[in-house]
């Protein structure tokens, strides 16, 4: 997995693995830094384990029965209206159909995939719910800050906001027109934008 | 230690029990050093019980790959000489080079595999009771949980497989041609009689074992066993006592299409405890199966608006899973259901102790988690043959 192409957390990180959800697969595919949150439909925990759908896995042939494996448990990127309780965390694996050589991953060794930060699209990706990771800026809106206020964005695909707490006012973060509340608050930025592949920040999450 | 087929079990020796005590104990280093003893002795028994368990994962052929390898079958090989046009015999003058079949090794299938983990917290007070029954019970646990998945998983494969074959090898020529499907139906619907069994052994007889201008001499192309609901098992106990002719003679007479199977037949399977096989076919009860149970439901979905053909042979229908209900003839001396399975570090199943913080001294626990990384194929759909009742 390539830093620059594949990934949008860094490597600085430091968190507990309990603090790490192992439940839901992502809808669709997206880089990894994304927030999620539960998709509603299908969160039986009986479900968990996974099942198959019925489109198959690569070429198919008649009379072959070869179908791809998904967990029905899904979360989505998060999104306007969210709230830091329907939120999960930050995703911590790639959930893509092709590595950065434009091979596919199903055709590839299971845990050769997981070992490069990838999960085939369908599989439970590991989401982190609190901790410190480091962002890239693509996943950011606005200029990190220390202190500031780290906000479910309501420009959707998962991105987080970085909102100056100064301007709050009866709990109500106001920025680019948008008022924040509170309940979307999902943790804190710790530094600046680092100079270096295009920017980058240290979060702390606390969901 | 020994292990029977649906539960994992010890023997209560005084090692056994001073191995198990050893595990409660609130030195760590001790109680780790004998869970991971246990770990290792255990994963053999575990996948035996996992093997052996199941109805339906069973009938899967079990392939390994090594971790770390594509999880893939060259399908190339695995075709059947029988196949119209693959083999040809021919005859030459002595010099010059020889002909062969070649193995393209095209056709590699992609089986993607999943891992199925679960993990169980015991209670060291039980263990230093030396408790082996309490280890075993939580074994079973680890067991159970990884069958309940393995057998949901294949059958979904088995019952989209059933429907989706084609005898000729074209996907889309059922439209007109019902009889190009490898399922059928009864003669009298909600019944299953002898004249049912004969109707899949000559379907299936007419699916696979014929080539153009040949007919098999060496292995078993048969049904070689049945799946079908406690209802249906019901149905071939009931053929000691209902008429299973279903035709009249020439002569129409009272009672002509009223006539029982022959006394020994009946009385073979009065006296058969559970009637294991019938015409040397292995049955099978499934619980799952029947009108209303989860797999007649996959099996209805994945069958759609594919109409089979009728009661008796006559027209065609689509499954109705409120009223019918499916019995599956499988060929497992044929090549088709795999179960293709990685091969790590501990084997085929790992069972690993459990170091973190979940079971730390002052919990006063232990854990176990295990499991396996596997997938579920049909590579010949044509290996079965199923009928509607």
């Amino acid at each position: 997995m390539s830093y620059l192409t594949d990934n949008n957390t860094m490597p600085f990180r430091q968190y507990a693995e309990a603090e790490v959800l192992n439940f839901f697969a992502l809808q669709g595919t997206g880089l990894n830094g994304q927030l999620v949150s539960i998709l509603t439909g299908s969160q039986d925990p009986a479900l968990s384990a996974g099942q198959y759908l019925t489109t198959a896995v690569a070429a198919s042939y008649t009379n072959v029965w070869s179908t791809r494996y998904n967990n029905p448990r899904r979360v989505r990127p998060s999104q306007a209206g969210d709230t830091r309780y329907n939120a999960v965390g930050i995703t911590l694996h790639t959930t893509a159909v092709y590595d950065e050589n434009g091979n596919i991953l199903a055709n590839q060794p299971y845990d050769r995939t997981l070992e490069r930060g990838f999960v085939q699209t369908g599989f439970t990706v590991p989401i982190l719910a609190r901790g410190i990771v480091t962002l890239k800026n693509q996943c950011v809106i606005g200029t990190p800050f220390p202190g500031y206020a780290a906000v479910i964005s309501t420009g959707g695909n998962g991105l987080i906001e970085a909102i100056n707490p100064a301007g709050a006012v009866q709990g109500q973060l106001l920025t680019g027109g948008y008022t924040y509340s509170g309940n979307q608050v999902i943790g804190k930025f710790l530094s600046y934008s680092g100079s270096a592949f295009g920017g980058y920040s240290q979060l702390k999450l606390e969901l | 230690m020994n292990k029977r087929k649906f539960k994992v079990e010890f023997k209560r020796t005084p090692e056994q029990i001073a191995l198990v005590k050893q595990m409660g104990s609130k030195n760590k280093l001790q109680s780790m050093a004998a869970a991971e003893a246990l770990a290792a002795v255990m994963t053999r028994p575990i996948l035996q019980v996992i093997e052996q368990a199941p109805v339906i994962s069973n009938m899967f052929t079990t392939q390994t790959f090594d971790e770390g390898t594509p999880a893939t079958i060259p399908l190339d090989p695995y075709f059947d000489v029988r196949n119209r046009n693959f083999i040809n015999v021919w005859q030459q003058s002595q010099p010059g080079g020889t002909a062969m079949n070649f193995v393209q090794g095209a056709t590699d299938l992609v089986v993607q595999t999943y891992p199925i983990y679960s993990e169980i917290a015991m209670n060291k007070n039980q263990l230093r009771a030396g408790r082996l029954d309490y280890l075993a019970a939580n074994m079973t646990r680890i067991v159970q949980e990884v069958l309940l998945v393995q057998e949901t998983n294949s059958a979904f494969v088995l019952f989209n497989s059933l429907p989706n074959a084609r005898i000729d090898g074209n996907f889309a020529n059922v439209s007109t041609n019902p009889n190009n499907l490898t399922v059928a139906r009864s003669n009298t619907a909600g019944v299953f009689q002898i004249d049912d069994l004969n109707t899949i052994q000559i379907g299936y007889d007419r699916t696979t074992a014929s080539w153009v201008g040949g007919t098999p001499v060496n292995d078993r192309r048969s049904i070689t066993d049945l799946l079908g609901s406690p209802e249906w098992m019901g149905q071939i106990r009931a053929m000691a006592y209902q008429p299973q002719n279903t035709r009249n003679g020439a002569t129409v007479t009272q009672g002509a299409s009223s006539i029982a199977a022959p006394e020994s037949f009946r009385e073979a399977i009065f006296n058969a405890a559970s009637i294991p096989t019938i015409f040397d076919i292995n049955l099978h009860k499934v619980y799952e199966m029947g009108v209303g149970r989860p797999y007649n439901t996959v099996f209805a979905t994945a069958a759609g608006t594919t109409a089979f053909v009728g009661n008796n042979g006559v027209g065609s229908a689509t499954f109705n899973s409120a009223s019918e209900q499916i019995v599956v003839g499988l060929n497992s001396d044929m090549f088709d259901l795999v179960r293709l399975r990685m091969n790590g570090e501990n084997g085929e199943f790992a069972l690993v102790a459990d170091d973190s913080q979940n079971f730390n001294i002052r919990s006063d626990k232990l854990g176990f988690f295990g499991g396996l990384q596997e997938g579920y194929v049909s590579v010949e759909g044509r290996a079965k043959y199923g009928l509607v009742f």
